[in-house]
């Protein structure tokens, strides 16, 4: 009795209500006595009334059960049969009750709480499977499974992203790398370029008066030539200026040896004409002895003898002054035919030089050619040297154009390297946020 | 009703209320604390009669084994309508243990306004206990050397999450992984 519900205990006195009542209507028929009927009757209204409270109770307990399992219809799972104080079928109603609204309640909550911890990015929490059973155990399990292949998908996919990253980075790296040193390499073949462009220009300008020095050399170098040729029309010219010279000393040498020779026969004839003039002397001095002798006749002649002696002694003196005077020709003519013989050494000394000068000349001449020919090759190869330097300008301009196209470009890639990392930076973070 | 804990009343004893592996014990609170549902599975564990449970204080099944801090965490934690987990030692009506893997989490109504608390509990691992005793031993002893209870679980929950953040995980990720 005490195991029973109170629905079970109005039944059951339902039941001994009616015995009752049939028992007094037996009572009533077999005319047993009056108070058996009258006390059976009371009994049965009694055990009537009792069922009827457990009755009620039963119904308020099954109102409760109704009332809580329209507030589950709703959705509200706060709801349980609390303070029912039944036992029997209706405690363990409201405990099964109870258990199936804990279980959907739990799972629910289980659930939630797990699904917003993914929507979290986070997969530990996983649905507490313990105590769910059949179809909520499933549920849970299945719902679980979908959490971990989730994880091991967001796992892959941030291993993948990691991995992305990874070689993405390197690459962005190298290339950021590569656009650096090319925009390094850039600057420094502008800057050589530059370089290259006014050490070409200073070359131009060196090769340009180079090439004035080679012109100026080179009209020198013919003024020479021609000067050259001058002094070697003067040294011919001298050369046989000296020969004639030669020649005329020759001639002269003979004459004077004629003169000596003429003066040498003067001398004998002045010789001669001494002695005349001796015995002229001698005449006059026998005259004038003559005279003397001869008194006063003689007187006349003594005069004569005496102007004879006196023109014998002035032929004397002349004669005396002629020999002095052909010793001193003979003198000038030794003394002229030495210095004509010096002349002719000394013509022939400077014709021997007048030669040397003349090889010289010749020497000189193919120097000078020499010379003329050489500047006219370093003319040529300043020529040469001009028209590489234009060469060189013009490839050092275009250089210059293209190491600044390549920085340019270094630079652009750089940007560009940059520009990608961050993308790719921002991707991932993106990303790895789902 | 009973309105002071059953530590209050009885000495701890070293027998265990044993839990079943499948079963759960499931109970509500009111906002207070004060518990509206208790299914029979905690009735028979905590020794409890209908009757006593409800209306009575949920931390009458409080363990003095357990440290202050926890149930600091545990109700800073629902204040902020979040969900816990907790491994707690609760004692029985006649100062048996039982251990348990404790869920709690906020119900709230259709405006998100929290109505009641509902807590779900399983029976841990005994590898889980005996990792998170030495914990709770650990706190305890912070516990005790302060003068009053709101220093201790303040200090005891201080030393937790010092030693979450020297492990680098979360506390949610802590009970999970242990």
């Amino acid at each position: 009795m005490m195991n029973m519900s109170s629905l079970s205990k109005g039944e059951a006195l339902q039941k001994v209500s009616a015995l009752l009542l049939f028992g007094a209507l037996i009572s009533v028929a077999l005319q047993e006595p009056a108070w058996l009927s009258l006390t059976m009757l009371a009994s049965a209204l009694t055990v009537a009334l009792g069922a009827m409270l457990f009755c009620r109770k039963a119904s308020q307990s099954i109102n409760k059960m109704e009332n809580c399992i329209h507030r589950l219809e709703q959705g509200d799972y706060e709801a349980r049969i609390v303070s029912i104080n039944e036992s029997g079928n209706l405690y363990k109603l409201a405990t099964q009750i109870n258990h199936f609204v804990d279980m959907i309640d739990g799972l629910t909550r289980e659930i939630s709480h797990s699904m917003g911890t993914v929507s979290q990015g986070k997969y530990y929490r996983k649905i507490l499977e313990t105590g769910f059973t059949g179809a909520l155990r499933k549920s849970a399990t299945a719902i679980n499974g979908i959490t971990q292949a989730t994880e091991e998908r967001i796992m892959l996919f941030h291993s993948h992203a990691n991995m992305f990253e990874k070689s993405v980075k390197k690459v962005v790296e190298s290339v950021a790398m590569v656009a650096h040193q090319v925009q390094g390499s850039a600057e420094s073949m502008s800057g050589n370029a530059l370089t290259t462009e006014s050490q070409s220009n200073a070359a131009a300008a060196a090769a340009t008066e180079m090439l004035a020095n080679a012109q100026t050399v080179a009209t020198a170098a013919e003024e020479l030539s021609a000067s050259i040729s001058e002094i070697d029309r003067q040294v011919t010219q001298s050369t046989s200026i000296s020969k004639n010279a030669v020649q005329c000393a020759s001639g002269t040498d003979q004459e004077v040896q004629e003169l000596v020779t003429a003066t040498e026969k003067i001398g004998s004839i002045v010789a001669m004409i001494g002695e005349i003039s001796e015995q002229t002397n001698l005449l006059a001095l026998n005259a004038t002895i003559e005279a003397a002798r001869a008194g006063e006749a003689g007187k006349g002649f003594a005069v004569v003898a005496g102007e004879v002696k006196s023109l014998a002694n002035q032929a004397a003196r002349a004669t005396e002054e002629i020999t002095e005077q052909i010793n001193a020709m003979r003198n000038v003519s030794e003394r002229v035919a030495k210095a004509l013989k010096d002349v002719v050494h000394t013509i022939s000394e400077s014709d021997a030089v007048a030669t040397g000068i003349s090889s010289s000349i010749t020497e000189q001449r193919a120097a000078t050619q020499e010379i003329a020919r050489n500047v006219q090759e370093v003319a040529n190869a300043t020529h040469d040297v001009s028209r590489n330097v234009s060469t060189v300008v013009k490839a050092a301009g275009e250089t210059k154009t293209t190491s600044g196209q390549v920085l340019d470009l270094a630079k652009s890639l750089s940007a560009e390297a940059r520009q990608l990392q961050s993308e790719v930076d921002k991707f991932l973070v993106t990303v790895r946020k789902t | 009703m009973i309105k002071q804990r059953f530590a209050d009343t009885v000495k701890p004893t070293t027998y265990e209320n044993v839990l079943g592996a499948d079963e759960i014990i499931v109970s509500k609170t009111d906002l207070k604390g004060h518990i509206t549902y208790a299914n029979d599975v905690f009735l028979r564990i905590a020794q409890l009669s209908e009757k006593e449970a409800i209306g009575s204080p949920h931390c009458l099944v409080r363990h003095p084994d357990m440290p202050r801090g926890i149930f600091k965490l545990l109700w800073d934690t629902l204040t902020d309508k979040r969900e816990i987990f907790a491994y707690v030692k609760n004692m029985a009506k006649n100062g048996n243990y039982y251990w348990v893997f404790a869920h709690v989490t906020p119900s709230m109504d259709s405006s998100g306004t929290v109505i009641s608390y509902h807590s779900s509990r399983r029976k841990p691992t005994t590898k889980q206990i005996e990792k998170i005793s030495p914990l709770y031993a650990t706190l305890l002893d912070i516990e005790r050397k302060c003068s009053n209870p709101k220093e201790a679980a303040n200090a005891s929950l201080a030393a937790l999450r010092n030693k979450l953040k020297q492990e680098g995980c979360s506390y949610d990720e802590y009970v999970f992984t242990i």
